[in-house]
């Protein structure tokens, strides 16, 4: 029965995160040209286009979605090749890597908020310049954050990123050999500069790309993170989309439409180009090769590594503790560096208005963490039946299909999924957030579980199941006992990627949900700097005790078992 | 129990592997396999524990007292593997690994009774609680084997069991193994490289390249 089952679990996993994609593109599109009944508009027209156009800063909004997008995914892009090019790999760089996972975790919003605390006239940055120099006395007039040119953002932004790339590259680069490339190169003369660039570099490119394309969609179209840290007048496009959809006049949904839907051309045109300047750049390579010349400058890599990695590691820390700082302040005047006098108030005030998002957001969140796991298992344990009838099956070719909803802008289908939803009367409920939610935490979950489930050796199935005589129970008992900690893993990245949603959330609601993310977005527009603390904390909190609970509960489970302790396995 | 194995060919893409092969296995018997790399030893070992993928074609049939395992699944089928590697749970302690052998019907009871005397016949009497990744090459050895016979299999397949164990553990092993089958009038098919592994009775079966 099993056997007749498992072709199910990848169509329904397809299923799951397809049709919101598709079904929310085609509910934008039909807007964008003109066409909403539910507001009466039956004509297919340029219209709205034409008012986007006409819409005061739609331009502007655009160069900018551009530069943010496109320059923090360059920088960091390139900021990680310098970093792996510096010290990977070496016993520094394996204390990195340990660093990875929790970095990761911490959602966007709560990165972002943390580094408006640090970098704004009146954050911590500034004050350590008051307290050493005695200038300025007052928070200077300067645009350190939210600035109108979108710097701010693009330094949130590639922050954010810089790990996601580093950490994607780590899970290539073992197959690539680097310490023995090295090794060979610098026998024939060659410095490791040069070594990474022409022979290592252009094969982890191939396996980085669609994460690299990711990062450029995510940068391109992302919503909280701009909300926080991007300018304002105008703002990105993205944002602009955003508000056009929740504008009362609700004409302006179909301009917001438009803007959307230039937005997914956007991101497809910059990906075209991007893929286009690969040959070149190849090519280049290429003759780097083969020019054999052994250029003796020291490039200082380590030095230009340091220079990115030591602030981008204390940003990390440092806003984590102004978070905390500002969430204990009762009174914290500038240039004082510490609050004082401390108090709890924020915090005890917290449980009321805490209570309800935070249940929102853990049943959403694991709901949607377990589903992921239960279609994706089913869907790998499909590709090991499929192994089996046709040996040196893969499902390679599958991974652009994965990576669709993360190269799609969100603000792109979700407008015309909730549209969509609506008109099927199904607009608003829990499931269907779970369901919008389902759509980003399936591909992490199955890239994250993939790697070790296919690694898993088969013949143990085979054993237990001579031996026991049961499917189920060799299923349960062998192979799932053998990988609790990917599967915990998995489901605490799973619970992490819920936890940091903000637009699903937005959307599918329509207001009416609100989770520690959305709520954290909407308080960062305000002033009260000791609830954003509080809610930006709460946020980061979640999934590190996702992590936390799974790797401990893992270390538990075979804290018996020397072969499945960590490091040994 | 006597098993058989009657004319059987496998092909792939038309080809076959093999020969024709036809080969008859009393209880207790140790028949050995043996032949050049590529030529279809472990998937005929596949074919018999009901792991061949079905890009092979079969033809002939597999029969065990009677009763052909071709359309049996490999769960029902009764037939105990042990490969070269020894297969042990990591994650399950010795007393763990062999309880999940042992048949249902057992009280509790009973199952501790036949590990601790299983395990006492091993020499490895009050192992129960160790942890699988504790034990030496040789022990791992004959947990594996103490856990292939606790589940009653009808037919045991030795798929290079010993080329892992150096020289010495090698021959120990090697009796111990045989004796333990034998005693137990179970049949049993092995396939080697080494001729050495090769018991001093039963029928050698030698795989040669097929050229058909």
């Amino acid at each position: 029965m099993i056997t007749r089952i498992l072709p199910w679990f990848p169509r329904l996993l397809l299923l799951a995160f397809l049709t919101p994609v598709l079904v929310g593109l085609a509910g934008t599109w039909l807007p964008a040209f003109g066409w909403f009944p539910a507001l009466g508009q039956r004509s297919l027209s340029l219209a709205p286009w034409i008012d986007l156009l006409n819409y005061p800063g739609a331009g502007s909004a655009l160069r900018l979605s551009l530069l943010t997008g496109i320059g923090s995914a360059v920088l960091a892009l390139g900021a990680t090749l310098l970093i792996l090019m510096a010290f990977y790999p070496s016993p520094g760089f394996r204390r990195l890597e340990k660093l990875l996972a929790p970095v990761l975790s911490v959602p966007h919003a709560a990165f972002a908020i943390g580094i408006g605390f640090l970098v704004a006239p009146s954050g911590w940055l500034v004050r350590w310049l008051a307290v050493l120099t005695g200038w300025p006395e007052y928070p200077p007039n300067w645009m350190t954050f939210r600035d109108p040119h979108g710097f701010s953002l693009i330094l949130v932004l590639a922050l954010k990123e810089i790990p996601f790339l580093l950490f994607m590259a780590l899970a290539s680069l073992p197959a690539l050999k680097v310490d023995k490339t090295l090794w060979l190169g610098a026998s024939l003369g060659y410095r490791p500069g040069k070594v990474w660039l022409t022979l290592i570099w252009p094969v982890l490119y191939d396996r980085l790309r669609l994460p690299f394309y990711a990062v450029v969609a995510f940068s391109l179209s992302v919503v909280d993170i701009a909300l926080i840290a991007g300018p304002t007048a105008p703002p990105t496009l993205a944002v602009m989309a955003t508000r056009l959809f929740n504008d009362p006049d609700l004409l302006l949904r179909l301009p917001g439409a438009a803007a959307a839907t230039t937005l997914l051309l956007v991101t497809v045109l910059t990906l075209a180009v991007l893929f286009s300047f690969e040959r070149p750049l190849r090519l280049l390579c290429r003759h780097l090769l083969a020019n054999g010349k052994r250029p003796r400058l020291a490039l200082g890599l380590r030095f230009w590594a340091s220079l990115v990695l030591v602030p981008g590691t204390l940003f990390y820390l440092t806003s984590l503790l102004v978070l905390t700082l500002w969430s204990f302040a009762g009174q914290w005047r500038f240039p004082d560096l510490w609050p004082s006098p401390l108090s709890a108030r924020a915090w005890s005030s917290a449980p009321d208005r805490l209570l309800d998002p935070l249940w929102l957001t853990l049943s959403t969140g694991l709901s949607a963490a377990l589903i992921a796991l239960i279609l994706v298992i089913g869907a790998l344990e499909n590709e090991v039946r499929l192994r089996q009838l046709k040996p040196g099956f893969t499902a390679q070719r599958l991974l652009w299909v994965l990576y669709l909803p993360l190269l799609v802008p969100q603000i792109a289908f979700l407008f015309g999924f909730q549209v969509s939803l609506a008109w099927l009367q199904l607009g608003g409920q829990w499931w269907v957030l779970v369901w919008s939610h389902l759509v980003f935490v399936l591909p992490y979950t199955f890239l994250t579980l993939s790697g070790p489930y296919r690694a898993f050796d088969e013949r143990y199935v085979w054993v237990g199941l001579s031996l026991s005589g049961h499917r189920l129970k060799t299923f349960w008992r062998i192979k799932l006992g053998q990988l609790w900690r990917p599967i915990g893993y998995t489901l605490a990245t799973g619970f992490a990627v819920s936890v940091a949603q903000y637009l699903p959330t937005l959307f599918m609601g329509g207001g009416r949900f609100a989770t520690i993310t959305t709520e954290a977005v909407s308080l960062a527009s305000g002033s009260n700097r000791r609830t954003m603390a509080v809610y930006a904390l709460v946020q980061q909190l979640l999934p590190l005790i996702g992590f936390a609970l799974a790797l401990s509960l893992a270390a538990w489970r075979y804290r018996h078992h020397r072969a499945l302790q960590q490091g040994q396995t | 129990m006597a098993f058989n194995i009657d004319h059987l060919s496998l092909k792939l893409n038309h080809k076959p592997l093999f020969q024709p092969l036809t080969v008859r296995l009393e209880p207790g018997e140790i028949g050995t396999v043996m032949g050049p790399s590529g030529s279809g030893k472990s998937t005929l070992l596949a074919a018999i524990s009901g792991t061949l993928p079905p890009i092979f074609d079969l033809s002939g049939d597999i029969l065990l007292n009677g009763q052909s395992l071709l359309t049996v699944p490999i769960e029902q089928r009764q037939v105990g593997i042990l490969f070269q590697d020894d297969l042990l749970f990591p994650h399950l302690n010795v007393y763990q690994n062999l309880v999940f052998a042992l048949p249902g019907r057992l009280t509790r009871p009973q199952q501790r009774e036949r590990i601790a005397s299983a395990l006492g016949s091993a020499g490895l009497a009050s192992f129960e609680q160790r942890d699988v990744a504790t034990l030496s090459g040789g022990q791992r050895a004959r947990i594996s084997l103490l856990r292939t016979l606790l589940a009653e299999p009808r037919l045991v397949l030795l798929d290079e069991p010993f080329s892992k164990l150096d020289q010495h553990l090698r021959n120990q092993f090697r009796d111990w193994v045989f004796s333990r089958i034998t005693d137990m009038g179970i049949p049993a098919l092995m396939v080697t490289h080494d001729p050495a592994d090769r018991p001093s009775q039963g029928p050698l079966i030698e795989l040669e390249t097929s050229h058909a």
